[in-house]
């Protein structure tokens, strides 16, 4: 009895702690995404989606019932912030905030290390917090979000977990990860890009279906939904943005870094046949690197596959005619999107990681200056694969 | 004579000696220190554990031999009364050095990561208070309670470690620092301070069980080094030295790797308060431990006066490390981390080597 009085005393402590220093719910404005852009008057335009029930309804409030965008310039997020507070009636608090958004412009500038050399602590953000590239204004980015009546952006992340998950379209990188990967330099960076497809009018024009030439969804029209979407990725050489990957090339670089849920291509045989195959990861992929003057790299990919045209039971008995040439044109993926990479001297496959692995210690590491052999590494794709859709077992069974 | 002892057995004993271990390991070592070289603290701290486990089995050992019913005993009769005094109050204020860096640090860690507007002054008031109760009810309720909750603390510890599975790689650790072993054996000999100290404090209690304190010993340490290799292992998977450098409480933020936080989100803030409630008792025992071997030094009869003098002092120098002397506590954390062991060591080895000279000598004059 004691015992139980005791541990349920323990276990009441925690709940004891709000009552310190208590402030009101409403002193606080949540903060739950900031997008970064290139400032007029100063070097950033900071924009701050916030959680705000008040604005629900109210005039000027727009389209996004329950949040509204704050916008300042500044130097540094500081001086943005106090510009804003000034004309608030709470506290900013950014413990919740779950993304931040750079503009294209300003990765390019290498200003997310501007952005995240003094905030990440000082604003009390959490490691976890996702950032995102945006091709465009990352405020405008922010507005169109907030635009289809999801006053947090939690709907937003979820679906964008999901395509990095389920459809292997999106890389998907915290902060933790990007400052590992630009401390220790053992890979680059690679985030999510963002963009806003114009076709897609809140007031819809008359045949307006065109997408943006620059787009990542590689032509594909899209008509409704939300203006702003996210596929494709930012590569990253160090702290500047210098290329990016379509979502489909995205696939091939989730794949190579073992982070490939799941996702679906199109293949067409030798006999003209098109196919949708979907790939999974079976193991992660398994990298032998080589630290020699010019490094080399064999990296060996276990998928399963699954036929979703073949379901009929045709399948595995052209499952072997089909498997080579399948084969084939996966490692001349995973070899184009290597070539992209290295050619923007991105270890976005994260090479590194194995080679800091053979070097083993500290100083031949450093000796060695990966990022100066990493654009002579030449790497070779084996992959194997294997059927895996009990649709088709059970069909020939 | 009020020393707050009473009697308990080995399992209070055990639990009420790994969870001021394990919280020490855990949360007073100074990151910066720490991982300084490279990821290697899953390597020294369970061995500093482990080195402090032999310590104090052998101080055991010399009791035995020179036939001292406790350490108190053993310190007397190799260094003489003043000497022994001596060795006493050092090793007392080394405990209560690491009660105040664990109060201090939960206390910094509740403002930044849970109270995060509130004033310093509420929080320490609320955790010392709960480790003055626990203190002031003596050997009996600090060990009692930490048996009651050492289980459960340890299963919450072992679940936050398991919980940020998928994010942990294995590359982390590469690439090793050259001087690795060196690295190794000097940290693990500086850190052995936080372990030696509450371990040969056990034996100073005249309340523990006589015939179960080696086991008590063995299982404390096992079990701490156990505990603690696995959480700094699971750090150092987590995040790169680089990372850790200059990260506070990295514990904290394991779970904060992973890609998709899912139900893991903000879970971290509900386990930093189940490890308060380890704090709590670690502060408590430092504070019941550093007054009880106080009255020894000093042959006084009643431990409730130094534990008054101990939790006011400690509450004020919480209280003035965050009001204005931040970086003097800082240093002094710094130095007690690279220097302490010497205060703990060479009476303990001293007394080790000279009790049993000293004993014969006193037999022969006999």
């Amino acid at each position: 009895m004691k015992r139980a009085l005791l541990a349920l005393c323990a276990a009441a402590l925690a709940f004891c702690g709000g009552c310190l220093g208590a402030l009101p719910v409403d002193e606080y404005g949540y903060i739950q995404s900031i997008g970064v852009d290139k400032g007029e008057s100063k070097p950033y335009a900071y924009s701050f989606l916030m959680q705000d029930e008040a604005a629900a309804g109210a005039e000027g409030s727009g389209e996004g019932a329950g949040s509204v965008v704050l916008c300042a310039e500044g130097a540094t997020v500081f001086e943005a912030i106090a510009a804003m507070v000034s004309g608030l009636p709470y506290n900013l608090n950014f413990t919740r905030v779950s993304t931040v958004f750079f503009s294209e412009e300003v990765a390019r500038a290498g200003g997310v290390t501007d952005f995240i050399a003094i905030s990440q602590e000082a604003m009390r953000m959490r490691n976890s917090t996702k950032f995102v590239v945006v091709q465009g204004s990352a405020g405008e980015y922010q507005g169109q979000l907030q635009a289809v009546n999801s006053p947090n952006l939690t709907k937003t992340l979820r679906g964008m977990m999901q395509d990095y998950k389920m459809e292997g379209i999106l890389p998907v990188i915290n902060y933790a990860l990007f400052v590992e990967a630009v401390e220790t330099g053992r890979f680059d960076p690679v985030l999510s890009l963002g963009a806003i497809d114009e076709s897609i009018e809140p007031r819809k024009k008359e045949g307006a279906e065109k997408t943006d030439p620059d787009d990542t969804t590689g032509g594909t029209v899209r008509k409704g939904g939300m203006r702003a979407y996210a596929m494709g990725a930012a590569l990253f050489d160090g702290v500047r943005m210098v290329g990016v990957l379509s979502g489909e090339e995205t696939k091939y670089l989730l794949m190579a870094r073992g982070e490939l849920g799941q996702t679906y291509i199109t293949y067409v045989a030798e006999d003209g046949t098109r196919l949708s195959v979907g790939l999974s990861l079976r193991k992660k992929p398994r990298v032998r690197l080589w630290a020699e003057e010019t490094p080399r790299a064999e990296v060996e990919i276990h998928l399963n596959c699954e036929i979703d045209m073949d379901t009929s039971g045709s399948a595995k008995t052209r499952w072997e005619a089909l498997e080579p040439g399948l084969r084939a044109y996966v490692q001349r993926a995973l070899g184009r999107v290597f070539e992209s990479c290295r050619s923007l001297n991105c270890d976005a496959m994260g090479f590194g990681k194995a080679a800091a692995r053979t070097l083993r210690e500290q100083g031949a590491w450093e000796r060695y200056a990966w990022k100066e052999k990493y654009p002579a590494l030449q790497a070779q794709f084996t992959v194997n694969m294997r059927l895996a859709d009990r649709n088709i077992e059970g069909a020939t069974e | 004579m009020k020393l707050l002892q009473g009697r308990i057995g080995g399992q209070e004993a055990a639990c009420m000696l790994a969870i001021p271990v394990i919280v020490g390991c855990l949360f007073t070592m100074r990151s910066a220190d720490a991982y300084a070289g490279a990821n290697s603290t899953y390597l020294w701290v369970p061995l500093s554990v482990l080195l402090s486990l032999g310590g104090a089995l052998w101080a055991l050992r010399c009791m035995r031999r020179t036939q001292q019913d406790d350490l108190c005993g053993l310190y007397v009769c190799a260094l003489g009364r003043w000497g022994g005094g001596m060795a006493l109050l050092l090793l007392a204020a080394l405990l209560f050095l690491q009660g105040f860096f664990v109060l201090s640090a939960f206390v910094g860690a509740m403002r930044s990561y849970i109270y995060i507007r509130s004033a310093y002054v509420p929080i320490l008031l609320w955790i010392a208070a709960a480790a003055g109760y626990v203190a002031w009810g003596g050997l009996e309720r600090v060990s009692r309670t930490a048996k009651c909750l050492g289980g459960f603390l340890a299963l919450m510890l072992l679940l936050e470690l398991l919980a940020p599975l998928r994010g942990y790689a294995l590359y982390r650790l590469y690439p090793f620092s050259e001087t690795m072993l060196t690295d190794v054996a000097g940290h693990a000999l500086r850190q052995s301070a936080v372990a030696l100290s509450p371990l040969l404090c056990a034996l100073c209690f005249t309340g523990v069980q006589k015939g179960s304190r080696r086991s008590v010993l063995l299982a404390a340490a096992l079990a701490a080094a156990l505990l603690t290799m696995l959480a700094q292992l699971a750090i150092s998977l987590a995040y790169t030295g680089e990372q850790l450098r200059g990260m506070f409480m990295p514990l904290y933020r394991l779970k904060m790797i992973l890609i998709d936080e899912d139900y893991f989100l903000l879970q971290d803030k509900l386990g930093i308060f189940l490890w308060l409630v380890g704090a709590i008792l670690s502060v408590g025992f430092a504070l019941y431990g550093s007054g009880y071997l106080y009255c020894r030094a000093l042959a006084m009869r009643d431990v409730r006066p130094p534990l008054l003098a101990g939790s006011a002092l400690l509450c004020a120098m919480t209280y003035w490390k965050y009001e204005g002397l931040y970086s003097w506590f800082e240093r002094m954390q710094a130095w007690v981390g690279v220097n302490g062991w010497w205060f703990v060591w060479v009476p303990a080895l001293l007394a080790c080597a000279l009790a049993p000279l000293r004993a014969k000598k006193a037999e022969r004059a006999l």
